[in-house]
């Protein structure tokens, strides 16, 4: 077990206190320091206060909190932090979670959830956190080879053909691996910026698209979907 | 009813007068002229037989002051051409007095009897009108349904009928006492929910402004007010309150208008019938209101039904997981210590599965409770079947780890309209339903294809079938409160009427049909035709 001051900090903004002790024994069984706040003005002066080596590497931030929106604390954040968020919301706050993706949250986790998913997604964000942001030229994800200066994509050595909207919407996704994309963002960055209400666009396309990537088009091994979220592409 | 008024111009009405003396004189003219040719043969009292028919022809014939005077030209004509002395107005003997006397009398007696009898007709035709209004009007209200709707129809018919711009104002729920009606129209205070249904009379023309003050003041007063009547007779409007002792609205009409000017004053049997219409427009508006009250509480009685038997179904089924929860949680609380590890792992793993299960359960109970009233709105956005069939088929594997559960879904399915989690909920809903009936190593197959008006999605199991009867009644088992048994209803009851509800508020339906072996649920969902920009962006090289 390594020294406590050396494990990475995580800040669990979050108000109601059972859920917030399960998130900390966890975080700390698996070799986190998870220090708490139980609402938007603590999670700032929290965050005023680790500086240096304790400076969180991760934020997991409840969209219900009692002092302040957690879709505007999140866009605040961003302004100054590239610290990797984790948001937490409940079944019925759909649109927020969305909301709170497209102001610059990293992922997200609907309530309930069980510990396996919470670790699952904090390792990711924590790993992604430390390497470099920008792919390089060829970026490979389990049998899938992307080839960014030749557009060239390869499933299990075999040139796939792939429409421009189709390569597209794949070096999208590619771009951010094992990030969660919303629907908005991929009709922007696909489309433009005019196209972000025309989902059809995007579910024929992505249909395509599983045609020619996946073995199992109902069972994606690569194209993962986010419920009436959006596309995440798998990062192993 | 007098027939409508019209703004005759002074020449005209000079012109029919002067007709109609002219017309007299004619007759009485043909009178002298006959009793000419019959003077030589005829005594003087039979002349004044044919000037007798003159007369009863221009009475019948003319207005009564023309035939007044056709009666005096005839005894004039009689005694100056006819009654010696000749060509005087002298009557020399008392025999022809008596003569001229009576044909005066008889024909100014003949002058009054058709009057009369003309009044007695109008009248009679009249009242024959505005009782034919009067039904026509509470049958036209009668096909309306609510208050509302049933004030804007009276107001529409009102204006058409009366010719003027009408209103009727309506107060929704009846309220206290009435102040005392001494302030004036203007001066008192409006309810702030008077709702005024306005209608103008023609179908041209802008909105007329009614005046609601007025309309709040003949509630308030319970009577009329307006010109004609005796209350405020200077308001260019007549308004009258519906009836009893708390009016619950009022009719107004607006008697003078841009377009006509100042109009003429209603006489008080016009007014009389604007009153009864009125009256039969307030009988109408009450009925509506009482109807619409006894439906609200009928529907709450029915809901509050609904709702009881939700509650007694879900209270038991979510007990049971609970009390699964509630004696592992304490079991492993107090004496994990002293437990074999094997044992705390089964409680610790029971404890997270009954969780789980009532975690989809309180999901159920949300959704039906979002999706109850007709009123809800769908979150509805473009999704792909494949992808619901492949967010739901790993949660069912998990769930159902002993069933073998296959999908199959052709490539190229249209997107549909659909609220993704909601589907994802019907899936599992019916996927559970399959693999409980199942016993748990179950065989199930999802498929989904083109139906023939959109798409279709079946679970098919291959368990004991569907039970006796009709099988749509599955769907309805917690509607009609027959789910509060074991088993069958409760859960599984609330998981198929839930998914009827979704799939129906989808514009889809639901099936449910008997296989051998097994049953099949079949979805089928509309799937409009969309278009697609098949052309790549502008700049975006095509590459091989």
């Amino acid at each position: 077990m390594p020294d406590a001051t050396a494990r990475p900090v995580v800040l669990v903004v979050e108000d109601d206190t059972s859920i917030a002790q399960f998130v900390a024994a966890s975080l700390s069984a698996s070799g986190l320091r998870p220090v708490s706040a139980g609402s938007a003005a603590q999670a700032l002066a929290a965050l005023d206060q680790l500086q240096g080596p304790h400076t969180p590497r991760l934020l997991i931030i409840d969209l219900g909190l009692p002092d302040r929106d957690g879709v505007d604390l999140i866009a605040a954040l961003r302004q100054t932090l590239a610290t990797p968020i984790l948001v937490l919301s409940a079944r019925l706050q759909e649109a927020q979670k969305i909301a709170a993706l497209d102001a610059g949250a990293d992922d997200y986790l609907t309530k309930p959830f069980g510990v396996g998913e919470l670790l699952a997604r904090v390792r990711a964000q924590l790993r992604r956190a430390a390497t470099p942001a920008t792919p390089g030229p060829v970026q490979r994800i389990g049998e899938l080879e992307l080839q960014r200066a030749t557009r060239q994509v390869r499933l299990r050595g075999q040139p796939v053909h792939l429409s421009p909207i189709e390569y597209r919407l794949l070096e999208r996704l590619a771009r951010s691996p094992g990030q969660v994309v919303t629907h908005r963002q991929l009709l922007a960055d696909v489309w433009g910026a005019d196209q972000v209400d025309q989902l059809h666009y995007l579910r024929i396309y992505m249909g395509h698209l599983r045609a020619r990537i996946e073995a199992d088009p109902a069972a994606p091994r690569y194209l993962l979907t986010e419920l009436g979220v959006g596309y995440r592409l798998a990062d192993e | 009813m007098p027939p409508p008024l019209r703004h005759t111009p002074e020449g005209t009405r000079a012109f029919i007068a002067t007709r109609q003396a002219a017309l007299a004189g004619l007759s009485a003219a043909l009178a002298t002229g006959l009793c000419v040719l019959l003077d030589t043969r005829m005594s003087v009292a039979a002349l004044a037989l044919v000037y007798l028919v003159a007369v009863m022809a221009a009475s019948a014939v003319l207005v009564r002051w023309a035939g007044v005077l056709t009666s005096f030209l005839s005894v004039s004509a009689l005694n100056y051409f006819f009654v010696p002395p000749r060509y005087t107005f002298e009557v020399d003997a008392p025999e022809y007095l008596l003569t001229l006397a009576v044909l005066l009398a008889v024909s100014l007696g003949i002058n009054a009897l058709v009057a009369s009898l003309r009044q007695r007709q109008a009248l009679a035709e009249t009242q024959a009108r505005q009782a034919a209004q009067l039904l026509d009007l509470s049958e036209q209200l009668a096909a309306c349904e609510g208050a509302l709707a049933t004030a804007q129809r009276a107001a529409g018919w009102l204006a058409a009928t009366l010719g003027r711009p009408c209103a009727v104002f309506v107060r929704p729920a009846p309220i206290g006492p009435a102040a005392p009606a001494d302030s004036a129209p203007h001066a008192t205070p409006l309810p702030a929910d008077l709702q005024c249904c306005g209608a103008a009379a023609g179908d041209t023309g802008p909105a007329p402004d009614f005046h609601a003050p007025s309309a709040a003041w003949a509630m308030q007063a319970r009577r009329a007010l307006g010109r004609g009547g005796a209350d405020w007779p200077d308001l260019p409007l007549w308004c009258a309150p519906f009836g009893g002792p708390q009016p619950a609205g009022a009719v107004q009409v607006l008697l003078d208008n841009e377009t006509a000017g100042v109009g003429p004053q209603p006489d008080a049997d016009t007014l009389r019938h604007w009153q009864a219409l009125a009256r039969q427009t307030g009988l109408s508006v009450e009925r509506e209101r009482a109807a619409t009250i006894a439906r609200t509480a009928q529907d709450s009685a029915r809901s509050e039904a609904l709702r009881n038997t939700l509650l007694a179904s879900l209270s038991h089924d979510l007990r049971t997981p609970l009390a699964g929860i509630l004696g592992s949680a304490s079991a492993l609380h107090e004496q994990g210590s002293v437990m074999r590890p094997g044992e705390r792992e089964r409680l610790l793993s029971n404890l997270e599965n009954e969780a789980r299960d009532m975690s989809l359960m309180v999901d159920n109970i949300l959704q039906m409770a979002r999706l109850t009233p007709a009123s809800c709105r769908l979150r509805l956005q473009w999704e792909s079947l494949e992808e619901i069939v492949g967010v739901a088929l790993p949660r069912l594997r998990r769930r159902w780890p002993g069933a073998r559960l296959q999908c199959r879904i052709p490539k190229g399915l249209p997107p549909v309209q659909a609220e993704a989690a909601l589907l994802v909920q019907v899936l599992a809903n019916l996927v559970d339903n399959a693999a409980r009936h199942g016993g748990g190593q179950a065989q199930i197959l999802i498929q989904a294809g083109r139906a023939r008006d959109g798409v279709f999605i079946a679970v098919r199991d291959h368990g004991p079938g569907l039970p006796e009867g009709d099988p749509h009644t599955l769907f309805d088992r917690l509607r009609q409160g027959l789910g509060t048994g074991q088993g069958e209803g409760g859960a599984a009851g609330l998981g198929l009427s839930l998914c009827d509800t979704i799939v129906r508020a989808h514009g889809g339906h639901i099936t449910a049909r008997r296989c051998t072996p097994g049953a099949e649920f079949r979805i089928e969902l509309p799937a409009p035709d969309i278009a697609l920009p098949d052309a790549p962006a502008p700049g975006e090289p095509d590459h091989a």
